[in-house]
């Protein structure tokens, strides 16, 4: 967690674990909301879900209005953020805090393929009993054929998953059974692969090229942009989009599987520098930053 | 994995900078254009040759290939097309497959304005049987190569891994400067005769060194590289590529040597051998295709997929010429036929759909990419037109091999015909990526 997070409010991307290590008494506040946080007493669900959610992500999971449980939240840590200026006021990059938004996850109105392949993967048992279900989920996604549906069955909406696999191109479905049981499907949009051809870059249509904000707490000021399942030039569009935005005082770190040799010299052109770090046997990664 | 990276904007070196151990190299700016030249000369002489193929269909279909015509028209397919596309290219690949960028752009200019002149005057002159046409080409066509290759070997040294790209690129030049010794043989034995009966021995050494050990070594090394890049199969195992490599290399030169000295044993291992090697390459590639998260193809790898299937065709044809020799032309004709036209220029083509686009793309919206829409490089071509012309062409070939082997000029010629239609489709489609795309 962010030494930010520890001295101001709570913010809706601070995660639901770095809340309640400033005051674990918090989780009734999240429970006053919605009876689904109860789960968060248990210490084993709170080690697997509180690290993986946002505050925002929380509150939309339980369908309660982020403002209301943000200013529960800070009302019980005794924090009472500034009143905020009128929304056009402020920059973008400003109006959630001081990260980034992160990567808003792939909204689909439509249904899921009900004619493709599907793929069952079932992590509530792993949930119920503290176990990381994220490893097992990423290795079916892995092993996912271009026309196959994911159909995971988790006992919450699992909204941190949208956006990193809306990063690899998957929309979802989500579909809620009970409290504790939830039907998720994530697939490939058909425009996508049918084409066989680059979606446009960094737009809404092309969720791979959504930059994660934060994925590391102890970088606070890192924008992660995991670049490993795009094809060229989609890297180099999506590196060059997130670089727009990125904050001042921000560095950017672009996890590929080589050195982007395409990127280097436009980066020099358009004033950034970086650096490459080779010594992971699997990626490469380059933190890129604005040159002073 | 985070702390690998340094903790925070500190005065890391500046990117784009060749450095050995330091910094990777970048493409140049001006090496776009570099390649640039040499791709709209190797479409050239594509269409050069395509067009040729009609001509030259009756004499394939009576299998006449050391005629001075098929060897022309065929030097306009492996120097016009391959070698100079893979001259350009690797302006392009070097810095991506090495860390390191060509030593001199400089010579690589020279060796363009030399070498690609070179190939019309040389392919007119074998195929006219023109002296002077002759010497004046294969005194531009030698220099361009030397050019070439010393710019190449030149940059290995600076080359930040060793690895089986590198080794792949060094084989390949060095049997790059082996072709062209062979070929000045021909070119001598053509005015005097010297090397008598053991010509079509060394028109056979010739052609499986420049093919296999210039173009298909170097293909197999740079689709190391590049199969992971454009199929997204980072993580598939690659160890059948060195063993293709290792194999083809020991291969060539044991078909060599057998053919030289009149051994059948060493040719039967050379053979057995190039076998191995081009079924390792066909099992990487398989690798590399399972291995892929994008399932759908697009038709640069179609291309690829469907010149492998071409290649594996004409390998299996390979113990079959060995075996009957000069007893059946035709055979050795369509088999030559069938792993040039079918297996090495339609894996090229393949290349040149992911390459030629994602270059022109990178030049043309450089300034503009990230902030704001661009056309997306796909859009750059028509992928129906694209794919009309892989059927074209795969048919054109598959027609050329069968008429070749049942001696018919009718079924040849309507097979040059259909592959000159797909090469016309092709042309236009590069015309459009040139021009910036269809948009």
């Amino acid at each position: 967690m962010s030494a930010r997070a520890y001295a101001g409010p709570v913010s809706p991307t601070d995660r639901v674990s770095d809340v309640l290590a400033r005051d674990e008494s918090l989780v009734e506040v999240f429970v006053r909301h919605a009876p689904h946080f109860a789960k968060l007493r248990n210490r084993a669900m709170r080690r697997v879900m509180a690290r993986l959610v946002t505050v925002e992500q929380a509150a939309r999971t339980a369908g309660v209005p982020v403002a209301e449980l943000l200013a529960d939240l800070n009302t019980a840590l005794g924090v009472f953020p500034e009143p905020a200026p009128p929304e056009g006021d402020r920059p973008a990059d400003a109006r959630d805090g001081a990260v980034p938004a992160p990567a808003p996850a792939v909204e689909d109105a439509r249904a899921h393929p009900t004619h493709a392949p599907v793929v069952e993967v079932d992590v509530r048992e792993d949930l119920r009993a503290g176990r990381e279900p994220f490893s097992k989920i990423m290795s079916a996604v892995g092993a996912l054929r271009g026309d196959e549906v994911l159909h995971l069955r988790a006992i919450f909406e699992p909204a941190p998953l949208f956006a990193v696999l809306a990063k690899r191109g998957f929309v979802h479905e989500s579909l809620r059974h009970a409290d504790d049981d939830w039907s998720v499907w994530f697939w490939r949009p058909d425009a996508e692969s049918a084409a066989g051809t680059v979606p446009s870059p960094c737009d809404a249509a092309a969720p791979g090229c959504a930059p994660a904000a934060g994925d590391d707490a102890s970088s606070p000021h890192v924008v992660w942009l995991d670049v490993r399942g795009l094809e060229p030039p989609e890297p180099l569009v999506c590196t060059l989009a997130a670089l727009e935005t990125l904050p001042d005082g921000y560095a950017l770190v672009q996890v590929n599987v080589r050195v982007p040799q395409f990127l280097l010299p436009v980066l020099a052109e358009r004033g950034f520098s970086c650096a490459i770090d080779e010594s992971l046997a699997d990626r490469v990664l380059v933190r890129i930053w604005r040159a002073t | 994995m985070t702390t690998a990276v340094p903790p925070g904007p500190a005065s890391a070196p500046v990117a784009g900078r060749a450095a050995p151990g330091g910094l990777p190299a970048s493409p140049a700016v001006g090496a776009i254009g570099l390649a640039a030249e040499h791709f709209a000369a190797a479409m050239l002489y594509l269409l050069a040759g395509s067009v040729a193929l009609v001509w030259i269909a009756p004499e394939l279909a009576a299998g006449a290939y050391p005629s001075p015509h098929v060897a022309g028209v065929t030097h306009l397919f492996t120097l016009g097309w391959l070698t100079t596309t893979i001259f350009g290219a690797l302006h392009q690949l070097l810095p991506v497959a090495l860390g390191a960028s060509p030593r001199s752009s400089r010579v690589g200019h020279a060796a363009f304005w030399t070498f690609a002149p070179g190939v019309g005057a040389f392919a007119a002159g074998v195929a006219t049987s023109s002296v002077m046409l002759h010497h004046v080409g294969i005194a531009l066509v030698g220099t361009g190569v030397v050019l070439a290759v010393g710019n190449i070997a030149a940059t290995l040294p600076r080359a930040r891994a060793r690895d089986v790209t590198w080794a792949a690129i060094a084989l390949a030049i060095a049997f790059l400067a082996s072709t062209l010794v062979l070929g000045i043989i021909l070119l001598h034995n053509l005015h005097t005769g010297f090397i008598a009966g053991a010509r079509v021995r060394v028109l056979a050494t010739h052609l499986h060194v420049a093919l296999v050990g210039w173009a298909l070594i170097m293909i197999v090394g740079v689709s190391h590289r590049l199969l992971p890049m454009f199929l997204l199969s980072h993580g598939a195992t690659t160890r059948w590529t060195p063993r293709a490599i290792a194999l083809l290399a020991a291969g060539v030169v044991a078909l060599g040597v057998g053919l030289a000295s009149r051994t059948a044993v060493v040719a039967w291992i050379g053979v057995a051998l190039l076998e191995g090697g081009v079924g390792c390459f066909l099992w990487q590639a398989r690798a590399f295709h399972r291995a892929r998260v994008r399932r759908k193809l697009d038709v640069g790898m179609r291309f690829a997929g469907c010149a492998l299937g071409f290649l594996a065709a004409s390998a299996l044809l390979g113990p079959f010429v060995l075996a009957v020799g000069l007893a059946h032309p035709r055979l050795a004709t369509a088999y030559v036929a069938i792993g040039l036209l079918g297996g090495i220029v339609l894996y090229v083509t393949g290349f040149f759909y992911k390459i030629v686009p994602l270059l022109a793309w990178t030049a043309r919206y450089r300034g503009r990419m990230g902030k704001g829409p661009v056309p997306t490089v796909a859009e750059m071509f028509s992928a129906r037109m694209a794919h009309i012309q892989l059927a074209l062409m795969a048919l054109g070939v598959a027609l050329l091999g069968g008429g070749i082997a049942a001696g018919s000029a009718h079924v040849v010629r309507c097979g040059a015909v259909l592959y000159l239609a797909g090469v016309s489709f092709f042309t236009v489609q590069i015309w459009r990526i040139a021009r910036g795309g269809r948009n």
